[in-house]
């Protein structure tokens, strides 16, 4: 692999991997342009926008290159993010070279240490905690971590069968609702209305619509309207779900 | 008293989530800081202003302090702002509209969502003002300014 053919795939695939784990877009294009500078390319065109990058880097009058990549799904990441941001700060400052940064690219890359146990029990810790914060009293509070556990634990279980999101929230939305209604019913929780929207923030898509505003403030704005259409397409699936096992509950046994 | 309590689980949960989003582990009590220093400026300001004004002011508060601990830990801002900003989403107005609008109660229901509505759209003023602050104002004072001096020198 010639040096240009390097450059190009640590800075398509930096610019890939950024997008996906829940990076604006300034971010994404300023690491870019830096990583590609650093290596001396002068001559760069880099296009992004929240499913795609498009790289195009010309060194003298040799070389040309181009890269196109379709950036499927966002599952969010932090900490690949601030690994991503390190890497291309020890580039400039540490003079990383190019096979140096792409072993520690590859190395990010291929990393896989989802903590599902942890999940599980963020997930019901903060429906918890939330529910106390729209003001559940203690019995409400343990019905959401219930649900909350529940949830995810559903979502880890049907994560082989790749389910699309709309589905996966609807579902999940469902459950959760019915389960509340059920310890209702049963006398355990106090409030409904606080202890379903604590058990449901923990799918709320807080991300895509955060960085959908980023976006748009930064004059992105077809990569912000993508990104907030999808926190509001998952925002109508909720509520879809809650309202179907409202429903159901109400028409059948109320 | 009531207020110290939902800070410590704003605190728990602004933590839950940065679990959730992956933080680096190191960060975590970061996020949590952040998330529960929101809801204080919320709780407060919601007992003089309204609900619309509080959720404003907090989420300034809140991406403030995400921009400014970012440059102090060395992380981007999206870590420490997107967790901390959770403890002010409108769960409860959201709920209601929801609920009200599909019992048929269409006029509570577009009652609440307009409610619901003005505290998004403070929220999102809150973001987008705080993010039009320039950058240099976060910039550490000496040495990393010497190194995106040079950075930017292109």
């Amino acid at each position: 692999m010639d040096e240009l053919k390097k450059i190009l795939r640590l800075t398509a695939g930096v610019g890939e991997m950024l997008i996906g784990c829940g990076a604006e877009i300034s971010r994404v294009e300023d690491t870019m342009n830096r990583i590609a500078l650093h290596y001396g390319i002068t001559r760069r065109q880099i296009f992004i926008i929240a499913n795609g990058v498009f790289v195009n880097l010309e060194k003298g009058d040799q070389a040309k290159n181009v890269s196109i990549q379709h950036i499927p799904q966002v599952s969010v990441d932090l900490d690949k993010l601030c690994d991503i941001n390190s890497l291309s700060r020890d580039i400039e400052q540490k003079n990383l070279d190019i096979d140096e940064a792409l072993r520690r690219y590859d190395e990010i890359k291929y990393r896989k240490r989802i903590n599902r146990t942890g999940h599980i029990l963020a997930s019901g810790v903060g429906a918890g905690a939330f529910c106390y914060l729209f003001g559940g009293d203690p019995a409400d509070c343990a019905g959401a971590l219930l649900m909350g556990l529940i949830l995810w634990a559903f979502f880890i279980a049907v994560e082989c069968l790749k389910l699309s999101k709309v589905l996966l929230h609807i579902i999940g939305a469902f459950i959760v609702t019915s389960g509340c209604i059920l310890m209702m019913r049963a006398g355990l929780i106090h409030h409904l209305n606080q202890a379903i929207m604590g058990a449901i923030i923990p799918m709320i898509p807080g991300v895509a619509f955060t960085n959908g505003i980023r976006d748009i403030a930064d004059g992105d704005y077809i990569s912000g309207g993508i990104r907030l259409l999808d926190a509001v397409l998952l925002f109508i699936c909720i509520a879809a779900g809650v309202c179907i096992a409202l429903k159901i509950f109400h028409a059948g046994l109320g | 008293m009531k207020i110290l309590l939902e800070t410590v689980a704003a605190f728990i949960g602004t933590i839950a989530f940065s679990v959730l989003f992956i933080v680096p582990k190191k960060q975590y009590w970061i996020c949590g800081l952040v998330g529960s220093a929101g809801w204080i400026v919320y709780a407060f300001a919601a007992l003089k202003f309204s609900e619309v004004t509080a959720s404003f002011l907090a989420t300034v508060v809140i991406v403030l302090l995400a921009r400014i601990l970012a440059v102090i830990r060395k992380v981007p801002t999206n870590v420490i702002m997107i967790p901390g900003i959770f403890p002010i989403v409108p769960g409860i107005g959201i709920y209601d509209m929801i609920y009200n609008l599909m019992m048929g109660d269409t006029v509570l229901g577009m009652h609440k969502g307009l409610e619901v509505m003005k505290i998004i759209g403070a929220i999102v003023l809150g973001i987008i003002v705080v993010f039009s602050l320039p950058n240099r104002l976060f910039r550490k004072p000496k040495k990393l300014r010497s190194t995106n001096f040079v950075h930017n020198a292109d």
